[in-house]
């Protein structure tokens, strides 16, 4: 595999939410807005790349019968540096995602690919399987965010803390405000799970034919 | 000899996670060091602008050491507002349960005993309901804005005048028993006990409590 | 006592930790095929979410009066979790070798189930200012929350495997909008007032 098919492998073929179906606690909790999703999203994707990159590096040096603690302890240390490092520029949105962003910790995708890809790639491959994972994680994200924020809020890019009072698109009192409480969260992603899976379905199906008619 | 390889084996286990562990342990510190006096800032920072939202013209505030005795449950700071090195008034910070959990705000009482400000920090009220109390409308109508130890704030259906969110009575309810927390809080600075801010509030208010 | 049963009732119903806090969602998924291995899981997750709760408040105290708490709370919290969970995966092993096979692989898992670092975060919250009994509950609590949960879960989803389904809604898509069905009638608790019932 090159190395831009490793990177558009993690947003398409093997996207974190839609095709992995991983990651699911940040992914239902905190899509509530599309900047809390982007956040979160954006957030994991730092720790992503610089963790599949140390462990990248490191793969000669860590013992086998400890790499699990030692991925641990890698991955950690980048969470708590986005932790502080967002506590310091986006109070607001630090404290919107609250203890989701310590949580990331255990996403399972961040453990995942430092176990099935860092460890067997170098360095360069890492980076890019990294990168396109936290892109195909933050893209899901949004995709959910937004569906959620414009039906069940009636608002787009509604973002207090960097001043910005976004769109109204559903009239106030109309909006599905079920959406945006818990159970709406799984309903959406359900829904959209769903979506995705008939359109992949119809891709394949279309490309089978234009293969056939192509012999 | 394959003994003595086996131990050399596990201290190296050991050692290499211990190097991993000792370094992430140094960048902590190093970022946490780097950080943490921006994070104070902000966190000063946002606590003064909500407390000269709370008492308006007020231009320095101490926090009070300890709760003055009798304050409500949810009373969790108090601080004393001053202009030209007056008290001027009180903010209290009360976090009264509301719906969803607590209901976290402050209340600015001015020494004429009156309600100066309103402000909800943090909730978790259900979207789109209960979390409308941070909205103006509620907030500043004149049953609220207008309020004091005189006429204290209470809901339509508890007789009073302020009128409650439709489907958020319970997350209304809540604002309003922080507000009179607050006031009771205000009220223990006039009694003669204390009399911090007592002499003007007699004047405004004119009931001889102090 | 009474703190205690507000706790628990809270963990439980009102705030569940997987239908309204979102944690645990991955084994909740995953392992919720079965009624049995849910059962199981739910047991496992129980005990180490107990055992994480009264060891992490150990740790917290410690990085506190070592003024360490700051940054090296997540860090130390998934360590010891990490370790408590091979430990507890080591004794099942050698007693319980039935309920192993049926774990397999998801007894690992638990190291990265977001609800025993939750939990372990969640008590170290200073807001919350819970003592030693009332986070150990709270853990203990948020384990059953979490096993009520996944059975309910566990049960629909057994049924669900005999009706006929749109190619697209299969698997995870129906589950989860099953998931969000049981997450509108646990909304049912939220505002519910244990205290009022209880006359306080």
């Amino acid at each position: 595999m090159k190395r831009w098919q490793v990177f558009a492998n993690g947003i398409f073929r093997e996207n974190p939410i839609f095709r992995l179906v991983l990651g699911m606690c940040p992914t239902l909790a905190v899509s509530t807005a599309v900047v809390n999703g982007l956040g979160m999203g954006l957030a994991a994707t730092f720790v992503l790349v610089c963790s599949n990159v140390i462990i990248s590096l490191l793969r000669n040096v860590i013992p086998k019968e400890v790499r699990i603690p030692c991925y641990i302890v890698v991955i950690a240390t980048f969470v708590t540096i986005v932790d502080k490092v967002m506590a310091a520029s986006a109070p607001g949105l630090h404290q919107v995602l609250g203890i989701f962003i310590p949580l990331i910790v255990v996403n399972c995708i961040i453990l995942g690919r430092a176990e099935a890809f860092a460890s067997k790639n170098t360095v360069g491959r890492a980076f890019m399987d990294g990168l396109g994972m936290g892109i195909g994680f933050t893209l899901g994200l949004v995709l959910l965010s937004f569906f959620r924020e414009v039906l069940g809020e009636g608002m787009l890019l509604v973002a207090e803390d960097f001043g910005f009072t976004g769109w109204r698109i559903i009239p106030e009192d109309n909006q599905a405000l079920m959406l945006i409480l818990p159970p709406g969260a799984f309903i959406t992603l359900g829904l959209l799970l769903a979506g995705i899976n008939k359109l992949s379905a119809k891709l394949s199906a279309a490309k089978d034919l234009a293969g056939k008619g192509g012999e | 000899m394959s003994k003595n390889k086996k131990i050399m084996e596990q201290l190296r286990l050991v050692l290499v996670l211990t190097l991993i562990a000792a370094f992430s342990g140094g960048i902590l510190a190093v970022v946490n060091h780097l950080t943490e006096p921006r994070i104070k800032e902000l966190e000063r920072q946002a606590t003064n602008e909500a407390l000269a939202l709370c008492l308006p013209g007020a231009g320095d505030f101490q926090k009070e050491e300890s709760l003055p005795a009798g304050a409500g449950a949810d009373v969790s700071e108090v601080y004393l507002g001053y202009v030209n090195n007056e008290p001027a008034g009180v903010v209290v910070k009360v976090e009264p349960r509301g719906y969803g959990g607590k209901i976290s705000m402050m209340v600015g009482v001015t020494a004429g005993g009156k309600v100066a400000g309103v402000k909800i920090l943090s909730h978790s009220e259900t979207p789109g309901l209960g979390a409308k109390i941070k909205k103006d409308d509620f907030l500043q109508q004149a049953a609220i804005r207008e309020s004091g130890l005189e006429n204290p704030p209470a809901l339509v259906r508890d007789g009073g005048k302020v009128e409650a969110i439709t489907n958020a009575t319970i997350s209304c309810r809540a604002v309003v028993r922080g507000i009179n927390q607050a006031l009771a809080v205000a009220e223990s600075f006039f009694a003669p006990a204390d009399g911090r801010l007592g002499t003007e509030a007699d004047g405004e208010r004119g009931d001889g409590e102090g | 006592m009474v703190d205690l049963l507000l706790i628990s009732f809270g963990a439980i119903f009102i705030s569940n930790f997987v239908l309204a806090r979102f944690l645990g969602i991955c084994p909740f998924l995953g392992v919720s095929r079965k009624i049995e291995t849910a059962l199981g899981m739910g047991f496992a997750v129980i005990f180490v979410m107990t055992m994480a709760s009264a060891i992490t408040y150990g740790v917290q105290k410690l990085l506190v009066r070592h003024g360490l708490a700051e940054f090296l709370q997540t860090i130390s919290f998934i360590l010891v979790i990490a370790v408590l969970v091979q430990f507890v995966e080591m004794i099942l092993r050698k007693t319980s070798p039935g309920l192993y096979q049926a774990l397999g692989i998801y007894l690992p898992l638990i190291t990265t189930n977001c609800a025993v670092l939750g939990v372990a975060l969640i008590n170290a919250d200073p807001g919350e200012g819970y003592n030693f009994i009332q986070a150990m509950v709270n853990g203990f609590s948020g384990g059953v929350g979490f096993t009520l949960a996944i059975v309910l879960f566990a049960g629909l989803r057994e049924r669900l495997e005999f009706a006929p389904l749109p190619k697209a809604m299969e698997g995870f898509p129906i589950a989860l909008i099953l998931a969000g069905l049981i997450s509108i009638a646990f909304l049912g608790f939220s505002g519910f007032r244990l205290q009022a019932l209880l006359g306080l």
